[in-house]
């Protein structure tokens, strides 16, 4: 089944993305106020999608073959580009200088200037639905069936496990994200419930509250956040 | 702390103790964000109004007639951005209509650039970049459902020939009316222009009494710029 994700996305991969700079806008009347200074266009597959850094000084097209940078605070200027085939789950480290990949049940760290493997996160069993760094960089959680992972982000080692609700049911993960002050974790689970849990120090009570809190919110079974 | 799911709509929760502040539909499963100071949720609704909720509290800061595909907010939280046929920003304070851009038809996602000088416009295969002012007086406003708007905030205008316009409390078809302008009657412009029952109204001062007025409707102009 993996081998034959990977399969598929070979077949897609699409031609370039072409990019053109104008220097007029299509404004409703002459005096319009906004200016075009970029427009991208790509040719869309399975795999092609806009990113953003934290800050939204930098924006990436991931075309299903290669990741093109553009500086923002450039007017959209081109910066460079990574060649490879990047899944959509792609997502920048919240200080912009790293992206976090995930490729089915690899999840790694590169460096979003150089496309370096900076750090790899080991231990899946199955596809990874959902990761996060956390804001200020420290931590990694991952989401799969079978349990919420919360890993070092420098160091790559696996600091908690969580694999069961409060109910005592395995948990099936969603959505993971946390909070701005990087303190908790919040995770949805295809059982509909809402989980948040402590980062900070994952000893003692502290690892209970991930169980502690989860609360039954959600009947829907495709539960997404939309950050915190 | 939010939820967006396109078949339940959205929930507003307390991250500390999980009471559900606010809930409601969504127009699309991009049309929610929050201000980046936290302060505001911004929603487009299944029923076509944009909202914008208080954090602290859930209770509605303001509500707009308008379908939205996508909301962003920009740095400091002053504007908000939709996309319905076009490209609007509206001051998040006063629900003011500050600027119209015509952009492409496909668009499925807004984003300010971290400056705020910039809005992007994400479709399924383009992404483009616009350097926006909306402070600038010149900027071009149309309210949805209108034409575009021929006022502007600091000048004069006049009833056109025909039926009197209606002088309101509020900008609002059902607000309390203060009295009327004949046709032909000037009055000084003072801001909008602010969009409700598919109507641009502004604020004007016509002899001393200040109220809100529609500059028209559909494909009539009731108010025309004098000068």
């Amino acid at each position: 089944m993996k081998q034959l994700r990977y399969l598929v996305l070979l077949l897609l991969l699409p031609v370039a993305a072409t990019v053109s700079a104008q220097q007029s806008s299509t404004p409703i009347t002459t005096n319009n106020a906004a200016q075009l200074t970029l427009t991208a266009t790509w040719n869309p597959s399975g795999d092609s999608c806009v990113k953003f850094s934290h800050d939204r000084h930098t924006m990436l097209i991931n075309d299903g073959s290669q990741l093109r940078f553009y500086d923002l605070t450039q007017q959209g200027q081109e910066s460079h580009t990574l060649t490879g085939a990047y899944r959509c789950t792609i997502q920048f480290s919240p200080d912009g200088e790293n992206l976090l990949v995930i490729a089915w049940d690899d999840v790694s760290l590169i460096d979003a200037a150089t496309g370096d493997v900076l750090q790899t996160f080991a231990g899946h069993t199955d596809g990874v639905r959902s990761a996060a760094i956390s804001p200020d960089n420290r931590y990694l959680a991952t989401s799969q069936n079978y349990g919420i992972r919360l890993f070092d982000a420098a160091t790559g080692a696996l600091l908690q496990h969580y694999t069961q609700e409060a109910n005592g049911n395995l948990i099936y993960g969603g959505a993971v994200t946390f909070s701005p002050d990087s303190m908790h974790l919040v995770a949805a689970t295809r059982g509909g419930n809402l989980c948040m849990g402590h980062c900070n120090r994952l000893t003692g009570v502290a690892t209970s509250r991930l169980q502690g809190r989860c609360q039954r919110h959600l009947q829907s079974r495709r539960n997404a956040h939309r950050g915190l | 702390m939010a939820y967006s799911d396109l078949n339940a709509g959205f929930r507003l929760l307390n991250a500390g103790n999980g009471n559900e502040l606010q809930t409601g539909t969504l127009y699309s499963s991009g049309s929610v964000a929050f201000s980046p100071d936290s302060q505001l949720l911004a929603v487009g609704t299944f029923d076509r109004n944009l909202m914008l909720y208080r954090t602290t509290d859930g209770s509605p800061h303001l509500s707009l007639e308008h379908a939205t595909v996508s909301v962003a907010f920009n740095p400091d939280a002053t504007i908000v951005a939709t996309f319905g046929e076009d490209l609007y920003l509206w001051d998040t304070s006063t629900s003011r209509l500050l600027a119209t851009y015509a952009v492409p038809n496909n668009v499925e996602e807004l984003a300010f650039t971290g400056d705020g000088s910039g809005i992007l416009t994400v479709a399924s295969n383009e992404v483009q970049l616009w350097q926006v002012d909306p402070t600038a007086s010149s900027g071009t406003v149309r309210c949805p459902g209108f034409m575009e708007s021929r006022l502007t905030a600091s000048s004069q205008a006049r009833v056109m020939p025909g039926l009197p316009n209606n002088l309101r409390a509020e900008p609002h078809s059902d607000a309390e009316e203060l009295g009327e302008i004949p046709s032909g009657g000037t009055m000084t412009v003072i801001t909008g222009p602010v969009c409700a029952n598919n109507l641009p109204w502004w604020q004007v001062n016509y002899g001393g009494l200040v109220g809100w007025t529609a500059e028209g409707y559909g494909d009539e102009y009731w108010l025309e710029p004098v000068g």
